[in-house]
């Protein structure tokens, strides 16, 4: 019969936040905190824990072998023999796991098989879900640092183009292409390598997928095959980067002489209508719905005047009201 | 003697052709007069160094330099200015065409006013080792302040 203490330790990974503040070597604040045992969730966690610390440090894959060394040591001087469970997020989001054994001596990722607690040697499958929720209430969203998006991607149209070229956010990647719309998400290549431009999310792992489609699709006779295309290719997308968030921006306002023409059906009413269902279709899947709509639009849901050379695509003034909305909005 | 005076002249106008192009362009300075002039209707953001390779999509080049003026309101405007090595230069420089031709289509059916702008483009190695990539709405301006800064 095993004594089992299972020993939860959080590390929360935020980033930008984290090394800012950070001076000296992380693992020593980090052992420092474990020694001190200052941090105790017994009532709140849900699971086996017993003890859980949090450490907000960002640390590399040495120090994380050191610092399961350092908790295995401090378990054996309590004669207890101890599972460890380490659990690593970044903005909430479990980026990677390990499941320790002191009796056996191993350690083992568990990234890719779901949570496992080891309770008096029974093996229990966890729900990620609950412990991210758990997460979420100890932490409330407010709390969290602004959105990083040094693993994220853009995909979409012109504007996208626009945010790109404003250099707000040189951090991401961007995959987009002026005209570029749900319809052609599958066939739209890249302008010099012809590569398909759906086949550069496979480029690496992200954690945030940002996508922003619409503006082309406003005279499409029937918006329900726009949302039925853009699940399509949110779908693909999910499939590629099964680990991130996907955030779908709303389509931006245009101004009042771009509503007047309603060239190619862009009118407000279509853009609200289609905005929409966008919103619908975000909590049909699970998606988040960042409303950039209201962020640009004037009392009337114009973009003004000022704020456009075209009446549709937003000057750099606009884009970092965008940017620092995304960055109190986008946290997940 | 009509034919020899004319050789020489087109000599004289070879010889100092060749040795303008010979003058050290600084890419910060043609950079700023080009950006002077009047034909760029939207603020272009100006970026040097990894951001402007990254922006400009050229990565995988190695350059000696580079500078990227783009605009972030959808227009096409862009000027790319770049120091390398000639052979660089050259490949840089179909690729600019193929973009070019490409952002002709996308734009097309959208807001046909660039078509004219890229259709217009200036794409130029001005020296063995500097080129030119210039969208605007005036070319021939952007000619004009090219040979000015060259026979500054």
């Amino acid at each position: 019969m095993k004594k089992i203490v299972a020993l939860g330790i959080f590390i929360l990974f935020v980033l930008s936040g984290c090394q800012e503040k950070r001076e000296g070597n992380p693992l020593k604040e980090a052992i420092s905190q474990i020694e001190k045992e200052t941090i105790f969730f017994n009532e709140l966690i849900p699971f086996e824990y017993d003890e859980c610390f949090q450490v907000g440090l960002d640390l590399d894959e040495n120090a994380i072998s050191e610092l399961i060394n350092i908790s295995y040591k401090k378990q054996s001087e309590k004669e207890e023999l101890a599972d460890v469970h380490l659990i690593f997020l970044k903005e909430n989001q479990i980026i990677n796991d390990y499941y320790c054994s002191l009796e056996e001596g191993n350690c083992i990722s568990l990234k890719n098989v779901g949570h496992v607690s080891y309770n008096d040697g029974e093996t229990i499958q966890l729900d990620r879900d609950s412990i991210g929720n758990y997460l979420l209430h100890e932490i409330s969203y407010e709390e969290l640092p602004e959105a990083d998006f040094s693993n994220s991607v853009f995909l979409g149209n012109s504007k996208i183009e626009g945010l790109m070229n404003s250099g707000l956010i040189l951090e991401a990647d961007y995959i987009c292409k002026v005209g570029w719309n749900v319809a052609k998400a599958f066939t739209e290549t890249d302008e010099v390598s012809e590569e398909l431009l759906i086949d550069k999310v496979n480029y690496r792992e992200y954690n945030k997928v940002f996508l922003m489609f619409g503006d082309n699709e406003l005279g499409w006779a029937y918006p329900e095959e726009f949302i039925e295309d853009y699940k399509k290719l949110i779908h693909e997308i999910q499939s590629r980067q099964s680990n991130a968030s996907i955030y779908i921006m709303s389509i931006f306002p245009v101004s009042k002489k771009i509503d007047e023409k309603g060239k190619f059906g862009v009118t407000k009413e279509n853009i609200l209508i289609f905005n929409e269902l966008l919103k619908k279709m975000c909590e049909e899947e699970n998606l988040y719905y960042l409303d950039i709509y209201s962020v640009l639009a004037d009392e009337n849901g114009m973009l003004p005047d000022k704020a456009s050379y075209d009446g549709v695509h937003p000057k750099n003034d606009e884009l970092e009201k965008i940017v620092q909305y995304m960055k109190e909005n986008a946290k997940l | 003697m009509r034919k020899i005076l004319c050789c020489l002249c087109v000599s004289l106008f070879l010889f100092s052709c060749g040795k303008s192009s010979e003058k050290e362009i600084v890419l910060a300075d043609l950079g700023n007069d080009l950006i002077e002039t009047s034909v760029f209707e939207g603020d272009l953001n100006k970026y040097t160094d990894e951001n402007a390779k990254k922006l400009a999509k050229l990565t995988d080049f190695e350059l000696d330099e580079i500078i990227l003026y783009v605009d972030s309101g959808a227009l096409s405007e862009k000027i790319i200015l770049i120091k390398a090595d000639k052979e660089v230069l050259q490949t840089i420089s179909e690729r600019l065409k193929k973009e070019n031709k490409s952002l002709q289509e996308s734009y097309s059916s959208y807001n046909p006013d660039e078509v004219v702008k890229l259709k217009n483009a200036v794409l130029e190695i001005i020296t063995e080792n500097t080129l030119i990539y210039c969208v605007s709405s005036d070319y021939q301006v952007i000619e004009e302040c090219i040979q000015s800064y060259i026979k500054k």
